[in-house]
């Protein structure tokens, strides 16, 4: 403990000696750390946005093969275990869940949400509106109740169904609310919404659509999604696979379709739309190419740093063996030099990380444009719009001290390894001779 | 003071340089060595300080047996070196480089700055130089602040490698009778190679390395 300090009054005079009266020196060493750390740690935002985006993306649009039974087909048998077992040996396919959903479509936007029926021109017509308005002023008007269940919120994510109209089915299931789900559908693209709860009409809604009056078959739910029901569809038997890649969802669609199985009254297509496969392949691409940009990034900074430093040992070397004909010890003269450099990393850290703490975690418009090229346009922009809060919230944890952290690691990490080197071939420098 | 026995070197085992040098120096005498160039003078210095070990042979000084030293112990306690190009640290001030090696040799020494700043001064360094950078020093300032650095050590030997070989002949002999002048006051054993002859006839006496042997040729001493 003693050496310890004694040593630090020995070598941090000389070393700060050293810095001060090699300002320029210093000051080259100062700005290479800054922007090194700097440089990288902007290029891991970057990273890290973008990929955060993909999980985004990819978790709230896993990619799954739905396969439904076709509506002719008036049986109640349920996909049978062999079949499910033969999708299962698919590769990529790793897991099915069973659902009943209804299937439903758009067929027009009103002041009070969307409206849809469903294809099989059943008609049972299901509104769509915010939670906040419509609805709320629904029931506290007294034109609607609650019969069972609970509203939907932002946690259950739900919606309500007509008790009337669904009201024999849910009650002859209890707890159906919890069970029984409605798929919505956007071009190929499907969401399933629980159903959380029911109720019934005490005052009959007008609604008219293309002139039509409409029946008061309404489903409330608090988001903005498409939705149609059928209510033969509650008997209805999808399955839905899931895979483990988005990016093999082709592939498996393909194999699929040469694949002979017993049960040919069922189809099946892919859960992610096209826009979201193509965003994931853009976003892929580019996390490729960020890769390969690293590589050449982490060559050419690191190159400079070790030329900085490579230049600044063979400037002290001369110091050393200054050092060495005088007879100081050889603890002494190493770590002045590590007092030295680590200082000049040091120092450097500084400016970074008051960089990265000042920095608000906001994602630009740019970026943003950048890694959803080139789907800011078409049916996933509503979509895009609204996960920019997600989007934000969730990348925002990642950056800054994080990628502060990592790219001040890195640095240090050629440092300490140019040291390491450095310490090897220095051990058998000669002094006497060498200038 | 220094007894050099035998001693034989040779750099890569092939050509010896030094072949059986036998040798004293002793307190308080001025050396010069002169021979050709590549006779092997600067190893021999070299040897002397524990920078290189002989082949064969045994380097007393003080009745120590170097070779049981570490070389860094010896050239702190020992052995101090001038040198042609004077390799002071540039950005330190005459004076900054004159305390780092007192501090090394002595780090426990009281007063050790009045002790430095006295020395400089009388080796012609005044107060104003002493605190300038030494790399804005002109060739003879810088090496008296060798010199300077050489003395404050309270090491015994001084071994000059061509001091003023860089130095023009007024300040080559300024310096050199300075040198001399002050080795004798502080009582050290002062080992100077030099081409010059007239270094040579300054010091007390003069010895000749040629063919890796290493004989006295003249005694300037009454
Ligand atoms: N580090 C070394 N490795 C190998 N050979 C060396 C080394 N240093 C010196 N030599 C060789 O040893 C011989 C003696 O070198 P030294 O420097 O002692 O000569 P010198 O008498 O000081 O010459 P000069 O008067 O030119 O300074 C030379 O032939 C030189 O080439
Ligand atoms: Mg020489």
């Amino acid at each position: 403990m003693k050496q310890i300090s004694e040593r630090i009054r020995i070598v941090f005079p000389r070393a700060t000696k050293h810095l001060l009266r090699n300002v320029l020196t210093t000051m080259l060493g100062l700005s290479l750390m800054f922007l090194l750390i700097s440089s990288y740690a902007i290029f891991l935002y970057h990273k890290n946005v973008s990929q955060t985006y993909r999980e985004l993306i990819e978790s709230r649009y896993p990619a799954e093969v739905l396969f439904c039974r076709t509506k002719e087909e008036e049986t109640t048998t349920s996909l049978s275990d062999v079949f499910v077992s033969d999708v299962l040996k698919v590769p990529h396919i790793q897991a099915n869940n069973r659902t009943s959903a209804f299937n439903a479509q758009l067929i027009a936007t009103g002041h009070d949400g969307i409206w849809y029926e469903d294809i099989n021109d059943q008609i049972p017509i299901v509104v769509q509106t915010d939670i906040y308005t419509s609805l709320n002023s629904y029931f506290m008007s007294g034109q609607l109740e609650l019969v069972s269940g609970q509203f939907p919120d932002d946690k259950n994510g739900g919606m309500l169904v007509d008790a009337d109209y669904f009201g024999l089915t849910l009650d002859s299931r209890n707890n159906v609310c919890i069970r029984m789900k409605v798929l919505s559908e956007e071009g190929s693209y499907f969401i399933e919404r629980p159903v959380v709860g029911t109720y019934k009409t005490i005052y009959p809604i007008e609604h008219m659509i293309n002139d039509v009056p409409v029946k008061q078959n309404v489903v409330f739910m608090n988001e903005t999604d498409i939705i149609n029901i059928s209510d033969q569809l509650v008997k209805q038997d999808n399955m839905k696979f899931y895979l483990d890649s988005h990016y093999a969802l082709d592939e498996t669609m393909l194999y699929l379709n040469s694949l002979k199985y017993d049960h040919e009254n069922y189809s099946f297509f892919p859960s992610l739309s096209h826009d979201v496969s193509t965003l994931l392949n853009s976003i892929r691409i580019g996390e490729s190419s960020q890769k390969m940009i690293m590589v050449i990034y982490w060559i050419i900074s690191t190159g400079i740093v070790v030329v900085y430093l490579a230049n600044d040992y063979l400037k002290y070397r001369n110091c050393m063996r200054i050092y060495s004909l005088l007879g100081e010890k050889t603890g002494n003269v190493v770590c002045e030099y590590f007092f030295r450099i680590l200082a000049i990393f040091g120092v450097a850290c500084v400016p970074s990380v008051i960089l990265a703490a000042s920095s608000q975690p906001v994602i630009s418009d740019n970026l943003l444009s950048n890694i959803t090229q080139p789907l800011t346009e078409g049916s996933f922009r509503t979509t895009f719009e609204v996960q920019r809060n997600i989007l934000q919230h969730s990348v925002a944890f990642n950056v800054s001290w994080m990628v502060i952290l990592e790219a001040v690691g890195y640095v240090l990490i050629v440092i300490v390894a140019f040291l390491l080197i450095v310490g090897i071939i220095s051990n058998k420098t000669e002094y006497w001779k060498n200038k | 003071m220094i007894d050099i026995k035998n001693v034989s070197f040779s750099y890569d085992r092939k050509r010896s340089i030094l072949q059986g040098v036998s040798v004293s120096f002793s307190q308080g005498k001025t050396y010069s060595i002169f021979g050709p160039s590549g006779s092997g003078k600067s190893t021999l210095l070299a040897l002397m300080g524990g920078i290189i070990t002989p082949d064969s042979g045994e380097i007393w000084i003080n009745d120590h047996n170097i070779a049981n030293l570490d070389g860094r112990l010896i050239r702190r306690t020992m052995v101090s070196y001038i040198f042609q190009d004077y390799l002071l640290f540039p950005f330190l001030t005459a004076q900054e480089n004159v305390e780092i090696a007192r501090e090394i040799s002595n780090p426990h020494e009281n007063n050790g700055g009045e002790k430095t700043r006295k020395l400089l001064n009388e080796l012609g360094i005044n107060e104003s130089l002493l605190r300038k950078q030494v790399r804005y020093l002109s060739g003879g300032e810088q090496q008296r602040v060798g010199i300077a650095r050489a003395l404050v050590t309270g090491n015994p030997v001084l071994l000059a490698d061509e001091p003023t070989g860089n130095l023009d002949k007024a300040t080559a002999n300024d310096v050199m009778q300075l040198l001399i002048k002050l080795t004798k006051e502080y009582n050290k054993c002062c080992i100077i190679v030099t081409h010059s002859e007239m270094i040579r006839s300054q010091t007390d006496y003069s010895l000749l390395l040629d063919n890796g042997c290493l004989k006295q040729v003249e005694t300037n001493l009454k």
